[in-house]
């Protein structure tokens, strides 16, 4: 009972990690239909940035966390103004122009970080742990931290979608893209705003799971298989549906890692299976986008 | 529907108003010759290839190895195109199968059984992986089955990658005996490139007869009107998946022939990026001709062994490659091959007609080339711009027509 109390916590705090990722995918998606295959690669590389700024520069975990966010900020800006465009809008040539763009950041990462797998430390009383007060548990205090900023940034960004004119203005993007452009909302100016904040939120999710996951080639695929999955069971562009994914695919995957390791990739594939064969559409998606 | 019929049609469309500039007469010509160039692409890229193979079979064993890589992977590939060129349905996740046509016969081998009965099995494991995945991939299309085949593959790859007592892990397993008949034996190099050949031609003729059969003019009207092909009676359902389990079993068979050929098989085989590779050669080559992405293969291939000798970081300009291959390119290699048979061809007839008038020589190309470029710009959903990478001209105009 204990192991498995522990092994819940494990999971909360990873579906705080892929919740981080996989909003930021899904919200670009809602919006712009844009199937961003690099999102892992820019997660991993906000971490290395982050590595380098702790590492090298700083010391301090939260400068590291403010590089890697906003690196991968402008890293977005940089894809969305300069990339984005000459696709026109085909969704199968975006999804494959950044599938070739997770080569070019894989690539040079592992020019510049090299192949072995670096850590980056949670700082003073973050990197400690603490006696829980039921079971005797001891747990780390870095993973509750980790579960609460993904708890905060989750309901800010709520907050964003549901009580802002911005938030109103994507929600509505989602729904109706062509009546917001004529309703004269400069769709360009929220393309851009929501894709530079998908890549900012996985550049966050990087540095912020980089003290659990590790920072390493390859992490970046990993991620992103567990943000399709989230975005497969919750729905592909649903902002709430990223997070019912988030928990179901976060604690199905820490149970099979803890209890059937030689496996856990394949009970991931449950959840799809079913949802698949339930809801193709996802728990909260819409027809339209299955 | 033959494929000559379609083309007459697509070629009035692409080249507009070249009834008055030529006259009747030979616009009807022209059609002719358009239909013969468009006829002859296929057999003179085969022709091309078996000069390539020609010269690459009397020159040293390294060369026909990465013969043998560029055939392995254009099967794989070709499944690729047949599912999305003439379905509509791109898999991302085909390197997991062919992880697991290249797995199935070394781990059974492992296990005790002869190469012949290896090959067996893994065509066996591979059929009902196919089968079962199919059910859920199919649910679904467009980006979403995108997405999910990507999951499937990446799931095949973490099975490689953690079930380590059935696949030791990240070392792989290296392959004990290869199949023989007589004195024709896998392991000899010439016999397994001329058996890996063959293998090629087969599936390469069965796709071409496939997408041209029924089935296959459905799968493209599938691709193009799902609603209407399900109004008409078709089982669209059943279509697509009988599509992912060709797709899928082609890759798989390209795994078997992997395993002879390279004798190790690990979970770097099945990795992500090796499912881009794949995709990365339909694009590049061509989607929706089949042959297309054997092109696409060489290029692919050829940039992983020599262009890497060379330049370290290869795959980023790889994936600089793959970028300006989806941005300018959309229809790949065997696009700008039509394109440009169709200036060459409209550059012909008018210099015949018009005495060579070095003006209308020049109207008609630029005429032409205007209508190649506009004939990418097929009916997307919304009269979308440029469908780029799904919907070539030809057979967009194909699909139309099926449904008609």
């Amino acid at each position: 009972m204990t192991e498995f109390i522990v092994q819940t916590f494990n999971g909360l705090t990873f579906a705080g990690i892929i919740f981080l990722v996989s909003s930021g995918f899904t919200l670009v998606f809602g919006v712009m239909r844009v199937t961003n295959l690099s999102h892992g690669a820019v997660f991993l590389l906000g971490g290395y940035v982050a590595y380098s700024v702790i590492g090298g520069h700083t010391g301090n975990f939260f400068y590291g966390l403010i590089a890697g966010t906003v690196a991968m900020a402008g890293l977005g800006l940089v894809v969305e103004r300069f990339l984005l465009p000459w696709l026109h809008h085909v969704e199968m040539a975006e999804l494959l122009a950044t599938l070739g763009l997770v080569y070019v950041i894989d690539d040079v990462s592992l020019a510049v970080w090299g192949g072995n797998p670096l850590s980056i430390n949670l700082p003073g009383v973050l990197g400690s742990s603490s006696h829980l007060p039921f079971r005797h548990i001891v747990y780390p205090n870095g993973r509750f931290f980790i579960l609460g900023v993904a708890l905060l940034v989750g309901i800010l960004l709520y907050l964003l979608l549901h009580y802002s004119r911005i938030g109103a203005i994507i929600r509505a993007g989602v729904d109706d893209r062509e009546m917001v452009n004529a309703l004269g909302i400069n769709v360009r100016r929220v393309f851009t705003g929501v894709f530079v904040l998908g890549a900012a939120l996985a550049g966050f999710a990087g540095v912020l799971g980089a003290p659990v996951l590790g920072l390493y080639t390859g992490g970046d695929t990993n991620i992103l298989l567990f943000a399709l999955a989230v975005v497969v069971v919750g729905g592909l562009g649903s902002y709430e549906g990223a997070i019912v994914g988030s928990l179901i695919i976060g604690l199905i995957d820490t149970y099979g890692t803890a209890y059937f390791p030689a496996i856990s990739y394949t009970v991931l594939f449950i959840p799809l299976v079913v949802i698949l064969l339930v809801r193709p559409q996802g728990i909260l998606g819409r027809e339209a986008m299955a | 529907m033959s494929k000559s019929d379609d083309l007459l049609t697509s070629t009035t469309a692409i080249v507009p108003g070249i009834e008055e500039l030529t006259g009747e007469a030979s616009a009807v010509k022209l059609r002719t010759r358009l239909n013969l160039g468009e006829r002859m692409v296929g057999p003179v890229a085969g022709v091309a290839c078996l000069v390539v193979i020609l010269i690459l079979l009397t020159s040293g064993s390294y060369l026909s190895t990465i013969f043998e890589d560029i055939l392995i992977f254009a099967i794989a590939a070709m499944g690729i195109d047949f599912l999305g060129g003439f379905g509509g349905l791109i898999t991302l996740g085909q390197a997991g199968f062919l992880g697991v046509g290249a797995y199935g016969v070394a781990i059974a081998e492992e296990h005790g059984f002869t190469a012949w009965a290896a090959i067996g099995i893994s065509v066996a494991v591979l059929l009902g992986l196919a089968a079962l995945t199919g059910v859920v991939a199919v649910r679904v299309s467009g980006i979403t089955f995108v997405i999910v085949t990507l999951a499937i593959g990446q799931i095949f790859w973490g099975l490689t990658y953690q079930w380590t007592s059935l696949t030791s892990g990240d070392n792989g397993i290296s392959l004990l005996s290869a199949p023989s008949i007589g004195p024709w034996s896998l392991s000899n190099t010439m016999p397994l490139w001329v058996t890996t050949f063959i293998v090629f031609v087969v599936i390469m003729g069965l796709l071409l007869l496939m997408v041209r059969s029924p089935f296959g003019l459905s799968l493209r009207g599938m691709k193009n009107n799902e609603p209407r092909l399900r109004a008409l009676g078709y089982r669209t359902g059943i279509q697509r998946y009988i599509g992912y389990v060709i797709a899928s079993f082609v890759a798989g068979l390209a795994g078997i022939l992997y395993i002879f050929s390279n004798h190790l098989v690990s979970p770097a085989s099945l990795t992500f990026s090796q499912d881009g590779f794949l995709v990365l050669m339909v694009i590049m080559g061509g989607l929706g001709t089949i042959w297309g992405p054997v092109i696409g293969a060489v290029i692919v291939v050829m940039f992983q062994q020599e262009v890497s000798t060379y330049i370290s970081r290869w795959e980023t300009v790889m994936g600089i490659v793959f970028i300006a291959a989806v941005i300018f390119t959309p229809g790949g290699i065997a696009d700008l091959l039509r394109k440009g048979q169709l200036v060459v061809h409209r550059l012909i007839v008018t210099m015949r007609h018009d005495g060579g008038s070095p003006l209308a020589v020049a109207t008609a190309s630029a005429d032409g080339l205007g209508g190649a470029a506009r004939s990418l710009d097929s009916d997307g959903p919304k009269g979308s711009p440029p469908q780029s990478t799904g919907d070539r001209p030809t057979t967009d105009e194909t699909a139309g027509r099926v449904q008609q």
